[in-house]
């Protein structure tokens, strides 16, 4: 249990790659297929059998090129809505990671949807620490519930031909109102005062 | 067509067949038999019939290879089995001979010997020496199939160069063996180049990103990336002395790896400050503009519109101020990453809390009297000073306060990954404490910036001092290497608190666990995660055992893994990789520099002020440099950390060896003596087809035994261990002996037994005594 042992390892390869069945790795973890790449460092493909949930009937494609997928080619009107490339994570995330480039995902249409089971998920977070920013012919933004836009420096709402601007009850105050506040005072300038 | 006419005149079968041993001749002598690659000429442009080769065929060639040259052995084609195909209907193999083979064949035109047909080969194995290139002398000799021009497989090159070769009386050079394999079981009996480098690559951590909720200040990503950036510089600097290193990198020119390793990490941590200051950007605009509207009632309406226009003014200056910032924050950070690279090998969580909390206060420092400055004009419009004195430590101290009260329950657990090792959790880091390090800073750096306003550079980019944010971070911080020694457990999950030790086989696997403390909150989310801070150790598969309080009571053990190590063996290092070994020498220079750490037998020289530490028990006398007799001569013991006084050089010593068996270890110096016995047995899978009456074995059993109950299916419903055994050191191996079961697989667990001091000296059980050393809170 301790240090593998594996006497049934079967290797077939020349100097440009290899196929091996049953390599040991050097963590003592066990391979039942490998295929690499003898002329570079880090191009291989395993399908590991032992270790941690992750590594255990896993497979790992690891390559200092690109990894390239490509399919559907022959896919025509009739298998038009099927998925040509089909990823499942039966169980766990999906992690896509380009730390140093660009993620691009171009499509006619792209839907994103979060559905989780209770308050806690079914949530899209984006993130960013430059700019946000939403190019279409027509935006909408819908809130079933609420709906914030919210700067700490500048918003601007403009309407180059129309803007449009209803509330079912509208209340509107500046900054003048936080030391002596309107007649009358309500929630909103309450709640911005400070 | 000679050779047809041959092959008719002598049919296969029909006479004596003739077996023959050979050579597979020089590639240059045959290799035209193909194009070498597709051609639109198709077979137009091809010397010969595809795939044939000279051979030299031993007692009708001679050894000498002046006398028959390469060039006028005879061609022999090649016989493929069945499973190869023939080339009909797309159902083909091609051989797979190389230059120097050996290979076996027979005649097929029998007595006449006109017609080599290859059958056979003979591999070369593990112990067969080779010649690198085809020998110039005498034939026969084995010799490498790679030509002079081609690299040599990563796969094929030894990770730890060295073994055994048998060679010939006729031997006539150097043998490869030494570096690479061509045995024909190749990297299945050694560890390979491109195995050890997959592994090193593949065991990194990367941290994962995390949203803004979960992290606003992504204290321990930044940590992560300077320490991986860390360990990849130092690897690089290891190819001056590691060979594994030195190939795996490609190239002599190491600087230019650094510096690209250096931008990317510069780039990669500069994003991560950036969401910093973003974070203490929006604390400030929204103070000065809290601050601002106080005022706005003092102004008469007719001067509404100027006021909106000072307070526009007010807001894309702060606003600039920060992108300056930002803009030079990358130069700033490629200096300090540079500086930590020298001076560091473990970015401690100290060290990331002062240095950031340093540089960070120099920054707000600049801020705020940036922002002094900025508010003038709003000033002198609305008669009053806008209350913005302090704004930065107040903002500070907002973000502090907001930070201590809020809890994300909802972010991910695992927020940082490693391909070959799996998850981790990277805790966020007190960033309070960095809070409260950058506003101490800023508030004690004198206010070098008039109110009457400078320009932005101006403002901000004199008070960034890498000196001082390098002598902040390693101040009450500890950067060094430290000692490599057992792994521990770490529990990714809810809950909290679980503690305890692992227990090490002499063999280095993990067999078992003590807890110390149960802890609590955790689910059957939770998984058990066991790792050594050198990373010597691997493999080690543990599911923690929960109680009902969420405590974790046990781990089972079902990979021990290999490699860990029982107790301390003075290598030295952390973050998952070995720093020092015992035997090598380590040298920091007056300036806090610290040479990677230099293997035996290397010539190194000092300089006045550097700091030398040879392995113990060695003693050296440096030598002078040139003919300058006013260095060398200065003995340096090992183990001394000495202070060179004197110029000089010096071999790097081997260690001397001495083994001082102590009294057994006892919980005074760190470890405790345990004796383990079987108490459970799991089940991983239940297998199919068991009967009752088969028999669990255990190996070694150690006075051991154990039952199995079975289903109607024959799977396993259950085992009971019926006898303990005493004093298991490895874990055992469990299965059970059946006529017709199958596939159940076993796992043991094995419980402990503490010792008193006085039961250590008992010889009876002392061959059954396993070592714990007390990790928790050390390694």
């Amino acid at each position: 249990m301790s240090e593998r042992k594996n006497y049934h390892q079967v290797r077939y390869g020349t100097a440009e790659g290899e196929i091996k069945f049953g390599h040991i790795h050097t963590d003592n973890e066990q391979s039942a297929v490998m295929l690499r790449n003898g002329k570079t460092w880090r191009h291989y493909i395993t399908m590991d059998q032992t270790g941690k949930a992750h590594r255990k009937h896993g497979t790992m494609c690891v390559s200092p090129g690109a990894f390239q997928v490509v399919a559907g080619d022959g896919y025509g009107e009739s298998e038009k809505g099927q998925p040509a490339i089909f990823m499942h994570a039966k169980n766990g995330d999906i992690v896509l990671r380009c730390p140093d480039g660009t993620l691009r995902i171009e499509a006619q249409n792209i839907e994103m949807i979060a559905k989780g089971p209770n308050n806690e998920t079914g949530s899209v977070t984006i993130n960013a620490n430059e700019k946000f920013i939403v190019n279409a012919a027509s935006v909408d933004i819908s809130g079933k519930v609420s709906t914030k836009i919210f700067s700490e420096k500048t918003v601007e709402v403009i309407g180059r031909g129309i803007l449009n601007l209803y509330g079912g009850l509208v209340d509107m105050a500046d900054g003048a109102t936080s030391v002596i506040g309107s007649k009358g005072g309500s929630t909103n300038e309450e709640q911005n005062k400070q | 067509m000679a050779e047809q006419q041959e092959l008719n005149l002598h049919y296969l079968g029909k006479g004596q067949k003739v077996e023959w041993y050979g050579q597979i001749a020089s590639e240059a002598s045959w290799a035209d038999n193909s194009q070498g690659r597709p051609s639109q000429q198709n077979n137009a442009d091809q010397r010969g019939f595809g795939e044939r080769y000279r051979v030299a065929i031993q007692g009708r060639h001679p050894q000498d290879l002046n006398e028959i040259e390469d060039e006028d052995l005879p061609w022999a084609y090649v016989e493929y089995p069945v499973t190869a195909g023939g080339g009909g209907r797309g159902s083909g193999q091609s051989a797979n001979l190389t230059q120097g083979t050996t290979v076996k064949g027979y005649f097929a035109d029998g007595t006449d010997e006109q017609l080599p047909i290859i059958v056979s080969v003979v591999g070369f194995n593990d112990w067969n020496a080779i010649l690198k290139y085809p020998p110039t002398d005498k034939r026969y000799q084995s010799y490498s199939g790679f030509l002079e021009d081609e690299k040599i497989s990563t796969y094929l090159v030894k990770a730890f160069p060295g073994g055994l070769t048998a060679t010939p009386d006729y031997w006539s050079g150097a043998s490869i063996n030494f570096n690479w394999s061509e045995s024909i079981q190749a990297s299945n009996t050694f560890v390979d180049m491109a195995s050890w480098d997959s592994s090193e690559e593949g065991k990194k951590k990367e941290p994962l990103a995390e949203t803004e909720e979960c992290k606003p200040i992504p204290m321990g990503k930044i940590q992560k990336e300077l320490q991986n950036t860390i360990n990849d510089i130092q690897k690089l600097q290891k190819s001056m002395y590691d060979f594994r290193y030195a190939i795996s990198s490609e190239t002599a020119e190491i600087q230019k790896k650094i510096n690209k390793k250096l931008k990317v990490a510069s780039e990669k941590i500069a994003s991560l400050f950036k969401d910093i200051l973003e974070q203490i950007q929006k604390g400030i605009i929204r103070k000065t503009n809290n601050a601002l509207k106080d005022t706005y009632y003092l102004v008469f309406p007719n001067e509404r519109p100027g006021l909106k226009k000072q307070v526009e003014t007010v807001n894309d200056l702060i606003a600039c101020l920060f992108k300056n910032i930002i803009k030079g924050l990358l130069g700033f950070v490629a200096n300090f990453i540079g500086e930590a690279v020298k001076k560091i090998v473990n970015a401690a969580e100290c060290f990331i809390q002062n240095s950031l909390g340093q540089m960070l206060g120099q920054m707000l420092s600049g801020i705020q009297n940036a922002i002094s400055s900025i508010m003038g004009g709003v000033n002198s419009l609305v008669g009053t000073a806008v209350g913005t004195a302090d704004i930065v430590a107040n903002v500070v101290k907002d973000l502090i306060s907001f930070l201590s009260c809020e809890t994300q329950n909802d972010c991910q657990e695992v927020n940082e990954w490693s391909i070959w090792s799996g998850p981790k959790h990277t805790d966020i880091g007190d960033i309070v404490q960095l809070l409260n390090v950058a506003n101490d800073v800023a508030s004690t750096i004198s206010n070098t910036i008039s109110s009457t306003g400078a320009s932005l550079g101006q403002i901000v980019d004199p008070v960034l001092n890498i000196g001082d944010v390098f002598a902040s971070g390693t101040s009450a911080c500890f950067t060094g290497p430290q000692a490599c020694g057992p792994p521990t457990v770490d529990f990714l999950g809810k809950g909290k608190e679980a503690l305890g030790n692992l227990i090490i086989s002499s063999a280095g696997s993990v067999i078992g666990y003590d807890p110390i403390s149960f802890g609590f909150g955790y689910d059957s989310f939770t998984s058990a995660h066991i790792e050594d801070a050198c990373g010597n150790g691997s493999g080690a598969v543990a599911t923690p055992v929960l109680n009902d309080d969420g405590g974790i009571i046990d781990l089972i053990i079902s990979q021990g893994g290999t490699g860990y190590l029982p107790t301390p063996n003075g290598s030295t290092g952390g973050n998952g990789r070995v720093w020092a070994t015992p035997n090598d020498t380590e040298i920091s220079h007056p300036n806090g520099d610290l040479e990677v750490p230099i293997p035996p037998d290397y010539v190194v020289e000092v300089r006045p002020g550097d700091v030398v530490n040879t392995p113990c028990g060695t003693e050296v006398v440096t030598e002078p440099i040139g003919n300058d007799p006013t260095t060398g001569g200065e003995t340096i013991q090992g183990c001394s950390n000495h202070v060179v006084e004197r110029p000089g050089r010096f071999t790097t010593p081997r260690p001397i060896y001495s083994r001082n068996q102590g009294v057994y270890p006892t919980s005074g110096d760190g470890s405790y003596p345990v004796i383990l016995y079987l108490c459970e047995v799991i089940i991983e899978d239940a297998g199919i087809n068991y009967q009752p009456g088969d028999q669990v074995i255990i190996e070694p059993d150690i006075g051991a035994t154990a039952e199995a109950q079975f289903d109607a299916m024959g799977r396993v419903l259950s085992v009971k261990v019926t006898e303990s055994g005493e004093g298991f050191i490895e874990l055992p191996k469990i299965y059970i002996r059946s006529d017709t079961g199958f596939n159940a697989s076993l796992l043991p667990k094995l419980c402990i037994d503490r010792i008193g001091e006085d039961e250590v000296k008992n010889p009876e059980i002392q061959d059954k005594i396993v070592t714990v050393v007390d990790c928790v809170g050390k390694f």
